[in-house]
């Protein structure tokens, strides 16, 4: 057996198809999120909308400096206004304001943005499209000094008295690091459902196609004369399994860093992500996830072995029904994941937390987000214990079989027989 | 006496007894016992389908006998110990996209041949059969005779006391048969026990020492080559000549005959012996070329199965 998981373990791991989704795939990955962030970066600074001012009152001056490091740019048109719509067509202007010269007797001023054209979207048309709240605040300081100043108060006063107020927003900061902490340490224990699926689906899908090519390719005959189906499936089973270890060994170290190094940037300190991540370096956490994680792909992955062998020797059918049926109940409590947040010990997740092949992902996400009873904690742990013995004894005897039947998939009536042969 | 010492020298390697399988109602195997010893070639014939592939997976230990057993004397419970068995299956196959010398190391460390000796011992057959510079290659790179000379070698490289060769010979072309042929001829002067299934009779007889002849699951001939054929008493003669050979029909000692104007075909009674059928022909026609051989086992067997009658 250790052979067998030897080869399949080192030959995997030499192949360009692991290489690939080891690194490759995440790396694609960060750098599409990457590319994202910096577009949305991009738009959100955005290209300086252009506005034109017609400025009848005398105040373009006061504007502009009121106006300055805002993404609007202010030129100051001194010619026919009637000229303006056209020129906004050329994509001069993205607007044009007109304050008239009763501007301080009225309070009013007109702003005309650029009509719309196509149904594409652009960031700047959107800003441009209604009244620009900056330049609303800058005219209304304009009237406030301009006031103050007819008061009697010196210009510079009246002028410091304009300015509009700075408010900053910041949350009292036991509360937030501690709101931060529970966040992050919920996205954690996430990530790691999706780190540990991740992991299992990745060498199930190895097992799948690695017991459908040899069958098709005739050469497990040849390893049969020299072991036993079940050492042959066991090998397979343990070689990928480890295999898929390291992929995930490799997945979390880089993750991590980047959790480390980048969390500064977008506002979750060191800190806050080592406070977060503390919960799970727990050893009765770590020993908990570890068997969940052992026995529920013990128990996918010889059930894996058992349905791949019972397929038609061609690659297509790994498409099929059976196949669909193994990989979803792993994959619904990521589904659920909204429930277990706000309802972590609903019936409906306590029966999942029960059923062996969701056992592993729902319970680790409802440990993470709640203190789950330590009797449910054992039980199900006893249960995907047991079914795990179980399904593993019944994939060998399918293995054994099926894995030398080619050319035909048998019938559910041939399966109970083999099962109990 | 000199039978008796030489039965003494013998050395049965492989017992099969009484041994059944069946599949879905029909039964592939159906009570088969034959030993094979060890040094000989052991030809298991038999048409496609006869159960010779049914019967070798059962010999692997592959598939378990609904009844009867198998034995090897080298163990001493006498289970199958993998190590010293090779195998080439008629279901041939590797691994397509691994290298050849991964392959044969990987193949050789499941019968527990050390990787540093698997991969020593792989480069030299590849350099006999002409293949080293494959050795680091891929096996898709290799033809489908490339690969089956790869197949052959992942069965001896771990230099097994008893090799099963299933159908070695199907797919092959006429050079390669013969490549076949004198490893098989080599393997046996080296002391291996060889295990021979085919369906082409006429391909393997000059190879095989001892024969057990399977039809539908069942024996049909079972023993020494060269015994059968003896026993089988009839005598086949090819005859060129000049003369009239008209009379030859009607021989006593002829029992058919197929006559042209210069070349005969003739099935002699059982019974008589070369020497009497040839003096039988002199004065009567000039002979230019006369052989005179035992019927080929292809034409033994299918009267053995149209009379529907085993003999041992």
């Amino acid at each position: 057996m250790l052979t067998v998981a030897r080869w399949e373990f080192l030959q995997n791991l030499k192949s360009k198809a692991f290489l690939i989704a080891t690194f490759a795939t995440p790396l694609f990955s960060l750098s599409l999120i990457a590319v994202v962030i910096w577009i949305a970066r991009v738009a959100e600074r955005g290209e300086a909308v252009q506005l034109a001012v017609v400025d009848r009152a005398g105040v373009f001056t006061e504007l502009s400096e009121r106006l300055g490091g805002s993404e609007y740019r202010l030129v100051l048109f001194t010619g026919a206004e009637a000229e303006l719509p056209g020129r906004m067509q050329k994509g001069e202007f993205d607007g044009y304001l007109v304050i008239e010269s009763d501007f301080f007797e009225t309070r009013q001023a007109r702003y005309v943005p650029k009509p719309r054209q196509g149904s594409n979207i652009n960031i700047r048309e959107l800003q441009s499209q209604s009244v620009p709240r900056p330049v609303r605040d800058a005219l209304s300081q304009i009237l406030l000094a301009h006031s103050l100043r007819e008061a009697g108060l010196p210009p510079e006063k009246a002028t410091e008295l304009s300015q509009g107020v700075q408010i900053t927003v910041q949350a009292a900061p036991e509360a937030a690091t501690e709101q931060l902490k529970a966040g992050v340490t919920v996205g954690v224990g996430f990530v790691i459902i999706m780190l540990l699926l991740f992991i299992t689906m990745n060498s199930i899908t190895w097992i799948l196609y690695g017991v459908i090519s040899e069958k098709r390719n005739r050469v497990v005959e040849l390893v049969l004369s020299s072991i036993r189906a079940h050492e042959l499936m066991m090998g397979k089973i343990v070689g990928l399994g480890g295999l898929a270890l390291v992929q995930a060994f490799i997945w979390a170290v880089v993750g991590l860093t980047i959790i480390f190094m980048g969390g500064p940037y977008v506002g979750l300190p060191t800190s806050v992500i080592s406070l977060a991540i503390l919960p799970f370096l727990a050893w009765e956490k770590i020993l908990l996830y570890f068997a969940y994680f052992v026995l529920g792909y013990l128990f996918l992955a010889s059930l894996t072995a058992a349905v791949s062998a019972t397929l038609s020797d061609d690659l297509q059918s790994a498409s099929s029904l059976g196949v669909s049926l193994v990989f979803l109940p792993p994959i619904l409590p990521l589904t659920l994941f909204s429930l277990v947040l706000s309802n972590p010990d609903h019936i409906a997740l306590k029966i999942i937390s029960f059923f062996p092949p969701s056992t592993p992902g729902m319970m680790i996400l409802r440990t993470a987000v709640s203190a789950v009873p330590w009797w449910e904690v054992l039980f199900s742990v006893v249960v995907l214990a047991l079914a795990t013995y179980g399904m593993m004894r019944l994939a060998g005897k399918i293995f054994q079989i099926g894995i030398l039947m080619y050319g035909k998939s048998p019938t559910l009536r041939e399966l109970w027989r083999w099962a109990r042969s | 006496m000199e039978y008796h010492k030489r039965a003494m020298s013998i050395k049965t390697i492989l017992h099969v007894e009484n041994v059944s399988k069946h599949f879905d109602g029909t039964k592939a195997v159906d009570n088969v016992s034959f030993a094979v010893n060890k040094g000989e070639i052991f030809g298991l014939l038999g048409p496609n389908g006869a159960g010779k592939t049914t019967l070798i997976r059962m010999i692997l230990g592959i598939f378990q006998p609904d009844s009867g057993e198998i034995r090897f004397s080298f163990s001493p419970d006498g289970r199958l110990p993998p190590e010293r068995v090779g195998y080439l299956p008629e279901e041939r196959g590797l691994y397509d996209n691994r290298k050849v010398c991964d392959t044969l190391v990987f193949l050789a460390g499941l019968k527990g041949l050390d990787a540093r000796v698997a991969r020593e011992r792989a480069l030299l057959w590849l350099q006999r059969l002409q293949l080293e510079r494959y050795f680091s290659r891929n096996i898709r790179e290799l033809s489908k005779g490339m690969q089956q000379k790869v197949q052959f070698v992942a069965a001896i490289l771990h230099e097994p006391e008893l090799v099963v060769l299933d159908e070695p010979f199907a797919g092959l072309d006429p050079v390669n048969q013969d490549v076949f042929r004198e490893l098989i001829v080599e393997l046996k002067a080296r002391g291996t026990t060889i295990l021979l299934s085919a369906h082409q009779m006429h391909l393997v007889e000059d190879l095989v020492d001892r024969i057990f002849l399977i039809n539908q699951g069942r024996q049909v001939l079972y023993g020494d080559l060269r015994e059968i054929k003896r026993s089988w008493g009839e005598d086949w003669v090819e005859l060129d000549f000049r003369g009239h050979g008209e009379f030859l029909a009607s021989s006593p000692l002829v029992k058919s005959a197929q006559i042209g104007d210069s070349h005969a075909q003739l099935v002699l009674q059982a019974g008589v012996r070369p020497e009497e059928f040839f003096a039988s022909l002199m004065g009567k026609i000039e002979i230019e070329q006369i052989s005179i051989h035992k019927p080929p086992l292809h034409h033994i067997f299918v009267e053995m199965v149209t009379r529907g009658e085993g003999r041992c």
